[in-house]
């Protein structure tokens, strides 16, 4: 491995690490620094690629080497800033969750917290062989996600997608398309960052990559955990059962399609925005609403789930009184703008989205007409019986009626609740109302989908076993709506 | 007492939803009442060549086309008397996936089914899950081929031995051997494994080892709470570790089944450096197409366009994949788009005869100079008979 590929890994942990360390400095966790480490070095691939667009364009090859001291820069600069906040405001444990029932070195609990710890190690290391040896394998892989990056290394600079009228309309132009020349680029960019690390298009390489997005949601999960006061037994298996699905596994294995990243991104801005409304600590707002802003900038449904982040997001700050008020106009309005002939909603990566009565118009997708498809048994299939989910289907539900309780006393996890009641919604709608019916009945994107929302559930899940305290205002100038 | 009769409970359940999930036929005898063998060396080659060798079919060679094929003609064989297949290889390679052919009498068709890998030890299959597994059977065989999209065609043989066949009647053991094979067996990676495992064969399947397992965690709670009176918190630590326990019984098959993948990529790409290891894809002979079309586009500027049309849009995309960093687009997103075609763009046919077969297609390209490839549609040769290069001319 060369050392510039090592900094291709490394520096995006320092500055990611640095920034999430700020963002947190005023108060401690337990756990926060798996948080750091794993949240930040997504934070911090994502800063690296975005880097790789603004300085990478015209040698491509020498994208590291042109980021690389800008960003080592960036994360000294978060990591001293981190320090110096901490050093004028020392990070205060106030509030933080008392641990239940902690480990015992030489427990029962102890050995099985290990035992667990070793299964994960296992599985990211089998998986990891797999990416690491064999080149991009599944279809959109190739044919989406990393044909882009690949023409622009091996090309040596980068050159821009276009529609294909364009392309033939200027055949001297130095750009180029594709059917999925408006897919969105920061999956290209973040490919292009460590391909160039790699010293040049080498796919094994590139595709370890989300090797890394597994590890790290695995410790900021395992970290927001710790911080909501859940033991570190129940802590670890609640990763281990999130690094155990099968389907996941094949995206690491298999690495190339873009729904990890979605899945890994949407669940990171969810672990930060539930510490939110657990704890009102600022810096985890940020954090979330900065990871959910990335979601359309790497899949175009990332648009959808940004939309659905932002309305809780929204609803979360407003005074409660107004909280329904607001829900049940903004409902009555969508359903007036319907029955007068359709309304248009601005969506950040699609555009402007016309909804009307029968049909959905989707700017960059297409129309999609609504009908009811009967799918049901497909889906029951992909979630209950095929291997992709182990027991998670089964799980989830009983864990919902166990701990109902807590849904009626804690407000993060009530609003937590409707946050996954609306991604569901939507699944439920796409998939038994719109032609994408057929990705379920034919079980090709469905599961995908279902993927990208699978880590917001286990932040779910973490809401619901957590011992819900009242929740204290801890910094002023933000009102905690209760 | 209490314990005992829990644990007496939860075998006794666990087995029943076992015997559920492997079909037994409740009436059927523990052991086969009947079962025929077919030696390996009753089998002989249809595709590629083999020769007996003490008993044993061994397979020494691939046809021309990387595949093998094996087959017997049993006489008297009643598919509803003996629907359990065993069957046993040694020295079976990874590279290759595993096929059971069978024709019944008055059937012209061959009929298929797709087997996981059968390592060296005996593997089963319950043939009654297929439904064309009825009536005279007058032939039975096994087709070996490159494992598809992972193997190169080229990689994929290597000699081993058809050891044997045989077909069992109705039995327990038969069934609960089958079941094993089903749920432990070892399937390649496909490019369905990213949508929806469990569906990344065609292959029939034996009922769902997650519905088994949740059923048995939940039996298992449930006689918690009526053997062991175990009720609130106590029940649901009970629950929970049931949950778990199935939990990673199910981990630790999906662990198996990924050390067998994984087994499969070593044996192409372990110690092998990353410029070769790009070539050895399931689709090399695009590789090689993508290879003579670089080679002949050579000189051209970097800006010119090549359109790409293609027996599939698999091979399309693969195509223009492999061609990087050529800049090239499919054909079929340029042409309805209404655009003119621009003079001096590329236009590349990868295994298909449209640009001679469809009016349209001639008419197109009548002004066009063909630069590569064959003269008649007769043409021999693997990669020359498959590519047509065009420079396109507009019609005046």
């Amino acid at each position: 491995m060369s050392v510039s590929y090592a900094l291709a890994w490394l520096l995006p942990l320092l500055a990611g690490s640095g920034l999430v360390g700020l963002l947190g400095a005023g108060r401690r966790f337990r756990g926060d620094g798996a948080v750091a480490l794993g949240a930040g070095w997504v934070v911090g691939v994502f800063v690296a690629a975005a880097g790789a667009r603004a300085f990478g364009g015209a040698d491509a090859l020498a994208v590291t080497a042109r980021v690389a001291p800008w960003l080592g820069a960036f994360g000294v600069l978060a990591w001293i800033a981190a320090l110096l906040r901490l050093r004028v405001a020392p990070a205060t444990r106030a509030g933080e969750p008392a641990e239940r029932r902690p480990l015992r070195a030489g427990g029962m609990r102890a050995a099985l917290f290990w035992l667990l710890l070793a299964a994960i190690v296992v599985r990211v290391l089998t998986v990891a062989d797999e990416a690491a040896l064999r080149p991009v394998f599944p279809w959109d892989a190739w044919a989406a996600w990393a044909i882009k990056a690949k023409n622009w290394m091996l090309l040596g600079h980068v050159e821009r997608y276009v529609p294909v009228l364009d392309w033939l309309a200027d055949p001297l132009a130095p750009t180029r398309t594709a059917a999925t020349w408006n897919y969105p680029e920061l999956l290209a960019w973040l490919e292009v960052w460590f391909a160039g690390g790699a010293g040049g298009w080498n796919e094994p390489l590139v595709d370890l990559a989300w090797c890394g997005a597994l590890v790290a949601f695995a410790l900021a999960a395992y970290g927001y955990a710790r911080g909501f006061g859940l033991g570190a037994g129940v802590a670890i298996a609640l990763v281990y059962a999130f690094v155990s699905l099968p389907l996941i596994d094949a995206h690491v294995a298999l690495a190339g399609y873009a729904d990890l990243w979605v899945a890994v991104t949407l669940g990171l801005a969810s672990l930060a925005w539930a510490r939110w409304l657990a704890f009102r600590e600022r810096g985890q707002w940020w954090l979330g609403v900065a990871l959910a802003l990335c979601l359309p900038a790497i899949k175009l449904e990332g648009a959808i789930w940004l939309l659905i982040f932002s309305a809780v997001v929204v609803l979360d700050l407003l005074p409660r009184r107004w909280r329904w008020g607001v829900a049940g106009l903004v409902a009555a309005l969508a359903v007036l703008g319907v029955v007068l002939g359709g309304f248009v909603l601005p969506m950040l990566g699609l555009g402007l989205v016309h909804v009307a009565w029968g049909d959905v118009t989707v700017p960059t997708l297409g129309a999609f007409e609504l009908g009811w498809h009967p799918v049901g048994a497909a889906l029951l299939a992909s979630l209950f019986t095929l291997p992709n989910w182990h027991l998670f289907w089964y799980v989830l539900p009983a864990l919902v009626l166990v701990r109902g309780r807590v849904l009626l006393e804690d407000h993060a996890a009530r609003l937590f609740g409707l946050f996954v009641v609306l991604q569901l919604a939507f699944l439920f709608l796409l998939f038994f109302f719109t032609e994408a019916a057929a990705w379920a009945q034919d079980f090709t994107s469905a599961n995908r989908l279902i993927l990208q929302i699978v880590p917001s559930l286990f932040a779910f899940a973490m809401l619901l076993l957590r011992t819900p305290r009242p929740v204290r205002r801890f910094q002023s100038g933000w009102s905690v709506a209760r | 007492m209490r314990r005992a009769s829990f644990a007496v409970a939860v075998v006794a359940s666990g087995f029943l939803l076992l015997a559920w999930a492997a079909s037994i036929d409740w009436s059927a005898p523990l052991r086969p009442a009947a079962q025929r063998s077919v030696f390996g060396s009753e089998f002989r080659a249809l595709f590629g060549a083999a020769e007996d060798h003490d008993g044993r079919l061994h397979v020494a060679a691939a046809a021309e086309d990387f595949s093998a094929v094996q087959s017997a003609a049993p006489a008297n064989l009643v598919a509803e008397e003996l629907p359990l297949l065993r069957y046993r290889f040694a020295d079976f390679p990874r590279t290759l996936e595993l096929t059971f052919l069978f024709r019944a009498q008055g059937d012209d068709d061959v009929q298929t089914v797709q087997l996981p890998w059968p390592g060296s030890g005996v593997a089963s299959f319950d043939l009654s899950r297929v439904p064309a597994w009825k009536g005279r059977i007058v032939e039975i065989g096994f087709a070996e081929f490159p494992t598809a999209q992972n193997v190169p065609p080229e990689r994929g043989f290597a000699p081993f031995d058809l050891v044997g066949v045989e077909l069992w009647s109705p039995s327990w053991r038969g069934a609960f051997a089958a079941l094993a094979t089903d749920w432990f067996g070892a399937w390649p990676w496909s490019q369905r494994s990213v949508h929806a495992l469990g569906r990344d064969s065609d292959a029939p399947h034996a009922r769902s080892a997650v519905l088994f397992a949740a059923l048995a965690a939940a039996a298992a709670s449930a006689w918690a709470a009526l053997l062991l009176g175990l009720r609130g918190r106590r029940l649901l630590v009970a629950a929970a570790a049931c949950i778990a326990f199935a939990w990673i019984a199910l981990d630790l098959r999906w662990q198996a089944g990924l050390l067998q993948r994984l087994a499969l990529t070593r044996s192409l790409y372990a110690g092998v450096a990353w410029p070769q290891r790009e070539r050895i894809v399931g689709d090399s002979d695009v590789v090689r197409a993508a290879d003579e079309v670089k080679a002949l586009l050579a000189g051209e500027p970097a800006e010119r366009r090549v359109l790409v049309l293609a027996g599939s849009s698999y091979e399309v995309l693969r195509l223009i994949w492999h061609l990087s960093p050529l800049n090239a687009a499919p054909l079929p997103l340029a042409l309805p788009s209404g655009a003119a075609l621009p003079d001096g763009c590329i236009v590349v046919f990868y295994d298909t005869t449209t640009w001679h077969d469809n009016p349209a297609m001639r008419a197109l390209l009548a002004s066009s100079a063909r630069i590569t490839g064959p003269d008649s549609l007769l043409a021999s040769g693997f990669e020359s008979g498959r590519v047509a290069v065009f420079r396109f001319r507009r019609v005046r």
